[in-house]
């Protein structure tokens, strides 16, 4: 009751509701437009909130996540082509749906589930994560840099096949994170005379390029997307469709739940996951493929269940699991805020605005689902060259707001065409940009260990937080190396009995 | 393969600069027992070994799709197209830079819009100036007049 009450206290006493409809809003646009996924949306986005107060910019960033997600299955389910990642799967019955005359149905199940999975998504968020606040008291210095490894060792089981591809790039990420001042002696590092350098690199600057710029770089050679003909509508489910779609809903929640919370997971790996696994317990599975509404539903509702339960790892641990709370966390560190159980300790006002903005962002993004649908088709249906060039001007005016600086939108330009590259090469960004934002904490806090050990390397060991963490990283990598190499012998043995590797 | 390749030498050059810069940091009197250079030649080096196993599994594996007569030389067509489309829009970009400071924030992204349109294809003919007039009005509005930017007035018309 008294949260209730502190909730409906900061939505009269701030401008919490204007933020949440800004964020859904745009988010819902930025995921409708195909190329623009959610973080391209969030990265435009962080110049704007560097005058924002803390909790403001970070409700503004989350609920445009929530909108993003939503927003993709609008061109995923209209031209078959999918606003963001995460939508791919939404495409094979969401599509399938409108070619049957079906398309206000998958509209309508496609925000209809979404609404649900944020909902569970907001119970889950505030049951978690406030635990952890005993736990912030608890860290040392010691405990910091293990965390930081951790973190990092999720790099491994991003990469995949791409294992030590995903390593190098998380340690470009880190060699980033040594540009300027050295955090114990105050050295100048790699800053070539430039005094814009001496405080480092935002991680916002790279964060940008990597995401949009390279975007945009990479949509000049692209054929352009469909257009949406006619007047879509949208209609929700009726009582009989409602009870069909519990079950991929529940499933799609769980899913969903499970896959944000692990930290590298991502919505993209949930929404296939939740699709395969609606299947599997469905009673009409001979419908999917062919324009399943529970095959539109698990996906979604899997989708927005992942844009709460991706910021149990991000606020709780300082850990981003994906390219979106990587930049959410870039929105955190541009506010001075330090991402991890910290927060929750130092800034509770912060984790108040977040619940209070999350908790109304369900019922926002209803009521601007069904009111934004139209600008959304109009958009879509605009010359990709206007949007391309609007968006490349919303870049470099955003990002030259942030310090008044050109010297900030060069960083950017070089980032973006290091992204280009990295895409170009299958180097993945997500270890780049986790490299990036952890680095910093890890190089500063075993340093510090180490002065107050006086150089007693043991003391990681000894500290028990800190060793836990260490043993779970030691797990992550030694598992993905495990499984890659499980995986190399399977292969060879395919390729000698003359099996074709896929 | 051959991307993974040319990503590995990518990286080794990228640790070898690393690590030659890494050279040069100066050592401080309120350092510690790691020292600024520490860490950073530390990095340098993990990335030369991941870059060297790169390198040297695309290598094996070249030379086992050369060995099966599997490897298909070539460079795909789309990728140059791709790369070089991607080169006119950089070179749109740093032009919008360079503008900028002289032209101020409205004229250049007045071409901005225009040139991006232009280079996409589109005709060039009313609609075209319409949005980039119109799309430069609109940012200005937003971040000079709302968000009060100080954003480059030009220094072809007196601005800073």
């Amino acid at each position: 009751m008294h949260a209730i009450m502190q909730i409906l206290q900061l939505y009269w006493t701030t401008p919490i509701i204007p933020v949440v409809f800004l964020g859904i809003t745009v988010g819902i646009i930025g995921g409708a437009l195909p190329g623009i996924s959610p973080s391209i949306t969030m990265a435009l986005l962080v110049p704007f909130t560097y005058t924002m107060s803390a909790p403001m910019a970070i409700v503004l960033l989350a609920t445009t996540y929530l909108g993003a997600e939503y927003g993709g299955s609008v061109p995923a389910i209209l031209i078959n082509t999918p606003g963001t990642n995460s939508s791919v799967v939404t495409t094979i019955d969401g599509y399938a749906m409108k070619l049957k005359g079906l398309a206000p149905e998958a509209l309508g199940i496609s925000l209809y589930s979404g609404v649900l999975g944020a909902l569970v998504g907001f119970v889950l968020l505030t049951l978690l994560t406030k635990p952890l606040v005993k736990v912030a008291l608890a860290f040392t210095p010691m405990s910091y840099f293990a965390l930081g490894v951790l973190g990092l060792s999720i790099i491994a089981t991003l990469g995949g096949k791409n294992l030590f591809k995903a390593l190098a790039t998380g340690i470009v990420g880190m060699m980033v994170s040594t540009i300027g001042a050295d955090p114990i002696s105050g050295v100048n590092r790699f800053t070539f005379g430039q005094p814009d350098l001496i405080s480092g690199i935002e991680p916002v600057l790279i964060m940008v390029g990597l995401f949009a710029v390279s975007e945009i770089l990479l949509q000049a050679g692209e054929p352009a997307w469909d257009r949406v003909s006619g007047r879509a509508r949208l209609r929700f489910p009726n009582g009989a469709m409602r009870r069909r779609l519990v079950k991929p809903q529940v499933i799609g929640a769980a899913v969903g739940t499970f896959e944000g919370c692990m930290p590298g997971a991502g919505g993209t790996v949930a929404s296939f996951i939740a699709y395969n696994e609606a299947r599997r317990w469905s009673r009409y599975k001979e419908e999917f493929g062919h324009g399943s509404p529970e095959g539109v539903a698990a996906p979604e509702t899997s989708n927005a269940t992942v844009t709460y339960s991706a910021l149990i790892p991000t606020l709780s641990f300082g850990i981003p699991g994906s390219n979106s709370t990587a930049v959410l966390l870039g929105g955190l560190l541009i506010q001075g805020l330090t991402p991890g159980p910290q927060l929750f300790a130092q800034s509770p006002h912060v984790i108040d605005g977040l619940y209070g903005g999350m908790f109304a962002a369900p019922f926002v993004l209803l009521v601007m689902g069904i009111l934004i649908l139209p600008a959304c088709i109009w958009l879509v249906n605009r010359p990709r060259a206007y949007l391309m060039a609007f968006i490349l001007a919303l870049i470099f005016s955003g990002v030259y707001s942030i310090n008044n600086s050109m010297f900030d939108l060069g960083i950017v330009m070089v980032a973006g065409v290091a992204g280009f590259v990295m895409r170009k090469l299958d180097l993945p960004f997500l270890p780049a940009v986790l490299g990036l934002v952890l680095g910093f904490m890890v190089e500063s806090n075993y340093r510090r260990s180490l002065v107050v050990s006086g150089g007693d390397k043991w003391i990681f060991l000894q500290d028990h937080i800190s060793a836990a963490f260490l043993v779970v990283a030691a797990l992550f990598v030694f598992g993905s190396l495990g499984n890659q190499l499980r995986l190399e012998i399977k292969r060879r043995r395919g390729l000698r009995d003359g099996v074709t590797p896929a | 393969m051959l991307k993974d390749l040319i990503g590995g030498l990518l990286l080794l050059s990228l640790a070898a600069l690393y690590y030659h810069f890494s050279l040069s940091i100066q050592h401080s009197s309120l350092s510690d027992a790691v020292g600024a250079d520490g860490f950073p030649k530390g990095l340098a080096a993990i990335l030369g070994g991941l870059s060297v196993i790169l390198i040297a599994k695309s290598v094996v594996q070249l030379g086992l799709a050369l060995h099966r007569g599997t490897l298909a030389l070539g460079i795909d067509p789309e990728l140059i197209h791709s790369i070089l489309r991607a080169l006119g829009m950089l070179a749109i970009a740093v032009g919008f830079l360079y503008l900028l400071p002289y032209a101020g924030y409205p004229l250049a992204v007045v071409v901005l819009i225009a040139v991006v349109g232009v280079y996409q294809r589109r005709p060039f003919a009313w609609p075209l100036w319409a949005t980039s007039i119109g799309g430069a009005a609109i940012f200005w509005g937003l971040f000079v007049y709302l968000l009060e930017i100080p954003l480059p007035t030009g220094s072809w018309f007196g601005g800073a």
